[in-house]
């Protein structure tokens, strides 16, 4: 069960992919192919699909008093596959151990600051933006500089891509709460139905507070695609769209300090492109 | 302005505020001979927004102050009744711990004369007084050098060595002093108003659930408190929306809930006449440890936020903040050391600065539509009190058998152990609701912390001294025993908001105590990261077995002893082997795994047996808590097969009083003996393992290994006797 969840999980989320992808693309060229490279990888890897799988359980949410013996496959697979990711990072040394436990511990305070505002319509787009720095944030730093310590990158480096993963993480982040808007039958919008406002949301709501009246409680079939029909005449999509390129072009400015980092660019551009592609 | 402002006074301690943290902190102040001076705007007596409630904690304060006597002139409270939706109704909410004498119960007393009688306290033991509006501390080179007042005829200054600021909520102080912390959460307001009942008033604390308004629910609650036979103190409070934002009208809040006690609690108090001035503030919670002292100023009481996040209340950690802050002072003022002011207030009270808000959205959740059924209402009422019940007044690990055990071998281990826990404290606290409250109970629970222990005695056997790594390895090696406890709590039933919220409880602790192990493994050494991975895995897989055998009567001795091995002896394996790492140990490393295998598989033995008979009151698991839920241990499987028609039940959950006939079962057919003889089996051999480890300073090894005989001894007595009395 954990497996076929891992798998169908990583086919959904882009999230997964794309920290592999930095923490490749974040090493040299002549690195890419190491086996600490693949051993980094699949740390983070393990550390994504671990908690995604926790997350999942929590987006279900309260609903039919059925049982599903999945949530304690995935619970307990989560917490294995976490095990796993610790001990793949062992293999490259205390620094990128300390930053791999740093980065893990650091997501879950994210998820847990996230479970706390559950069904808070006055959460603030500030609140938001800092727990997305400190959980997605956190993630694609790590991948980047991983896959730089590796390579022997500088700390001047290694705090530039600090920076840049955390701006994309952030951006990613958005990326994946404007997915709600797209349709309303989509895990992203049954996530606001079940209480988790993202950004395109709260900004809506600083727009038309009236929306607030309408969440704060579990919604689904015409109750959500009221309120996200709200969210999209507010402007909050455009809004929040915004806030996604200003972060994508501080990940793209945080690279121009280092050498060697097109593809990181490039990866950057691609999450901003994805989001000019869906408006279309 | 403060340098032309003329000084008008000055004393070793400036105490801005008189209220009860105020008066208290002056009150210590003046007893350990300081000169103190309070400063308040206000002429006393005056009347404040408040619940009146004196909970035990702050009737204990008042007894250390030698003011038992007015907690005793106060209306005696014997418990806290909940009425949902006017409706149902539970009682037995006020469960003090059993060390509290029935004469420290609460007690409720007019904020009117409470605050007089503290203020004049202080005064008979020497401070003095002045009313004055304060406008700001007098900040000089970064040190507070004393307050300026705001009179008419210009700005007057009051010198001091050392400033409190205790003026409250809505604390001057903190704004002028820019120490911050406010926060853009949700903020907590509060109303009260008296009533004379027509009714004579029991002595309990009626809390009302859920707040209505205009037609919606708020998140928060409306209180009746008796402050005498025909007089109740009446009032909300509730959450409202971050600052800047709209909110109910909190006036209109109270007429609201007035009107309902009115129309639908009649019966109980009959008309509700002669009304009081309503009055209410905004109550200060999200307390933050880093927020408590600005060098030589600091704040206490609700000028440090430390109002309770989930109930509002706010008297005893006031007063208690405010000794903390008083004996700062004095020890800074004697030593010249920097007071840690936080750290002392955050360590007292490690459930401050957690939002608990959700918890009252839950309640609101549950009690929404107004239509539980009995049995989901009692889940809900467990799970509540589950989380809230036992606040850990006095978090060390002092009571713990695996500390009493370790010190009398060595008092380096009960230091170290305290390390340990202080570390713990740190790395589980967050923002988050009640995780570190729930964590540090699972700590303090059974034998105590029997990884962090283990691994403390394994660095130590290597002669060298327990220094921050054999700490770490210790914190980290309890972190991952923490996070196995959390993860086989998960349900495949999501179907209630009570069952949702275990599980995504069980999921988040579970996390944070993995995570927080992953990173302070690395602390110890690098090579303990690889290790811990490997232990988490193992561990998973034997909770996974675990999961699969749940409710399956045919469950196995030899799948008993596998998940044993898989959970417990993985824990102990790792526990042992990154003390043993951490103190650079290498040459006999696997018997040092194997020693913490064998003591921690024979501790799980030995807790599974008092699970069944006697239960766990810190976690609040009753007798027979694991057959409940379908966890069939070793002593079950052992009876199974001495009396196969123990299946016959066992596929589904049993009631109370079924367990009850299993457990008495279970003893007859001989499972419980055969489980504590499988216990003493793996105790001797990690006793022997210890043996032959112990030189040079590894007497700690063998005492943590009589330890799992010592818990069976408790509940069933030596095994001589256990012999004579089957």
């Amino acid at each position: 069960v954990t497996l076929a969840r891992v798998a169908e999980g990583a086919r959904r989320s882009a999230s997964g992919s794309l920290a592999a992808a930095i923490l490749v693309e974040g090493a040299a060229p002549e690195e890419r192919e190491k086996p600490s490279i693949a051993a980094a990888a699949r740390a983070v890897e393990a550390l994504e699909a671990g908690l995604r799988l926790h997350d999942e359980i929590l987006d279900l949410g309260p609903g039919e008093d059925g049982g599903d013996p999945g949530i304690v496959a995935s619970g307990l697979g989560g917490a294995w596959l976490l095990g796993s990711g610790a001990e793949s990072i062992a293999e490259l040394g205390d620094v990128a151990a300390a930053m791999w436990g740093d980065a893990a511990h650091r997501i879950v305070r994210a998820r847990m600051i996230e479970f706390g505002d559950l069904y808070d319509a006055g959460r603030t787009p500030a609140r938001y933006l800092s727990t997305a720095e400190l959980g997605s944030g956190s993630l694609l730093s790590l991948a980047a500089r991983l896959g730089a310590l590796a390579s022997g990158a500088d700390q001047r480096t290694l705090a530039a891509l600090d920076e840049f993963g955390r701006e994309l993480g952030v951006a990613a982040q958005i990326r994946a709460d404007l997915a709600a808007l797209d349709d309303p039958d989509r895990p992203a919008a049954l996530r606001v139905g079940a209480g988790r406002y993202g950004l395109p949301v709260l900004l809506a709501i600083e727009a038309d507070p009236g929306i607030a009246g309408l969440l704060g409680k579990p919604l689904g079939g015409e109750g959500l695609a009221t309120a996200l029909e709200r969210v999209r005449s507010a402007g909050g999509a455009e809004r929040a769209g915004e806030e996604l390129r200003r972060r994508v072009s501080g990940a793209r400015s945080a690279l121009d300090a280092v050498s060697g980092t097109e593809s990181l660019a490039e990866i950057a551009s691609g999450v901003e492109a994805d989001l000019a592609e869906a408006a279309e | 302005v403060s340098e032309r402002a003329p000084i008008v006074d000055q004393a070793e301690v400036v105490v801005v505020g008189g209220g009860p943290a105020g008066s208290v902190a002056a009150a210590t102040l003046a007893e350990l001979g300081r000169d103190v001076l309070i400063v308040d705007q206000s002429s006393f007596p005056r009347e404040k927004p408040c619940g009146d409630g004196l909970t035990h904690s702050a009737v204990e304060v008042l007894e250390e102050l030698g003011l038992q006597a007015l907690a005793e002139e106060g209306q005696p409270v014997e418990d806290c009744r909940i009425v949902i939706a006017h409706g149902t109704e539970t009682k037995g909410w006020y469960r003090p711990p059993d060390r509290i004498p029935r004469s420290r119960f609460m007690r409720t007393v007019p904020r009117r004369d409470l605050d007089q009688s503290l203020l004049d306290a202080a005064l008979e033991r020497g401070a003095r007084f002045a009313q004055a509006r304060v406008d700001e501390p007098v900040i000089e080179d970064g040190e507070a050098r004393g307050i300026l007042l705001s009179k008419p005829g210009g700005a007057e200054r009051i010198d001091a060595r050392y400033v409190i600021a205790a003026d409250g909520a809505t604390s001057r102080m903190r704004r002028a002093s820019g120490i911050g912390g406010e926060t853009a959460g949700s903020q907590v307001y509060a109303v009260r108003q008296y009533f004379t009942t027509q009714e004579s008033l029991d002595p309990v604390f009626d809390v009302y659930v859920p707040l209505l308004y205009e037609g919606g629910l708020l998140a928060g609650y409306g209180w009746v408190f008796p402050i005498a036979e025909w007089r109740a103190n009446v009032g909300v409070a509730y959450y409202g929306p971050p600052a800047g934002r709209p909110r109910a009208r909190i006036r209109r809040v109270l007429d609201a809930f007035v009107g309902e006690l009115r129309e639908r609690q009649a019966g109980r108090f009959g008309e509700l006449s002669d009304p009081s001035r309503p009055i209410g503030s905004p109550i200060a919670v999200h307390f933050s440890p880093d927020r408590c002292e600005l060098g030589n100023l600091l704040f206490c009481g609700e000028a440090a936020r430390t109002a309770d996040p989930l109930t509002g209340e706010g008297i005893s950690f006031s007063m208690r903040s405010a000794r903390a802050a008083a004996l700062a002072a004095d020890r800074a003022l004697r030593t010249g050391a920097r007071p840690a002011l936080g750290r002392t207030v955050g360590r007292e009270f490690p459930r401050l600065g957690q939002n608990l808000s959700l918890l009252t959205r839950v309640a609101v959740g549950a009690a929404d539509g107004f239509a539980l059924s009995e049995a989901e209402h009692q889940r809900f009422v467990l799970a509540v009190r589950r989380v809230t019940g036992s606040a850990p007044d006095e978090p060390g690990l002092e009571a713990t058998p695996v500390r009493e055990l370790l010190a009398d071998e060595d008092e380096r281990f009960a230091e170290s152990l305290d390390h340990v826990n202080e570390r713990l404290l740190d790395s589980l606290r967050t923002e988050f609701p009640f995780g570190l409250e729930t964590l540090h109970r699972e700590v303090r629970a059974g034998a105590g912390p029997v990884a962090a222990g283990c691994a403390l005695a394994a660095a130590g056997a290597h002669g060298d001294e327990l220094g921050d790594r054999a700490v770490a390895a210790a914190q980290a090696a309890e972190l991952v025993a923490l996070a196995d406890r959390c993860f086989p709590r998960l349900s495949p039933r999501m179907g209630s908001h009570v069952a949702w919220l275990n599980n995504a409880m069980s999921l988040l602790l579970g996390d944070l105590a993995l995570t927080a192990a992953l990173g302070v493994a690395v602390d110890a050494r690098a090579r303990c990261a690889a290790e811990l991975g490997a232990a988490i895995r193992r561990i998973a897989e034997g909770e996974m077995l675990d999961a699969d055998d749940l409710y399956d009567p045919g469950r196995t001795i030899e799948r008993c002893l596998e998940s044993l091995a898989a959970r417990a002896g993985s824990w102990g394996f790792l526990a042992a082997r990154l003390g043993a790492i951490a103190s650079g140990r290498s040459d006999d490393i696997d018997a040092v795994g194997r020693y913490g295998r064998d003591l921690v598989v024979a501790h799980q033995i030995a807790e599974d047996v008092r699970d069944l008979l006697v239960g766990e009151e810190l976690t609040r698991r009753r007798p027979g808590s694991d057959l409940r839920e379908g966890a069939y241990t070793l002593p079950v499987a052992y009876a199974i097969e001495a009396d196969p028609e123990l299946r016959d039940g066992l596929s589904s959950p049993l009631s109370g009083a079924d367990a009850g006939a299993v457990v008495v079962r279970i003893r007859e057919s001989g499972g419980v003996e055969q489980a504590a003889a499988e216990c003493r089996r793996f105790a001797d051999r990690a006793a022997e393992a210890a043996a032959e480890l112990a030189a040079p300073r590894g007497e700690a090894l063998i005492a943590l290994a009589g330890l799992p005989a010592a818990r069976l001894e408790q509940v069933l007595g030596s095994p001589a006797e256990a012999a004579t009395h089957g």
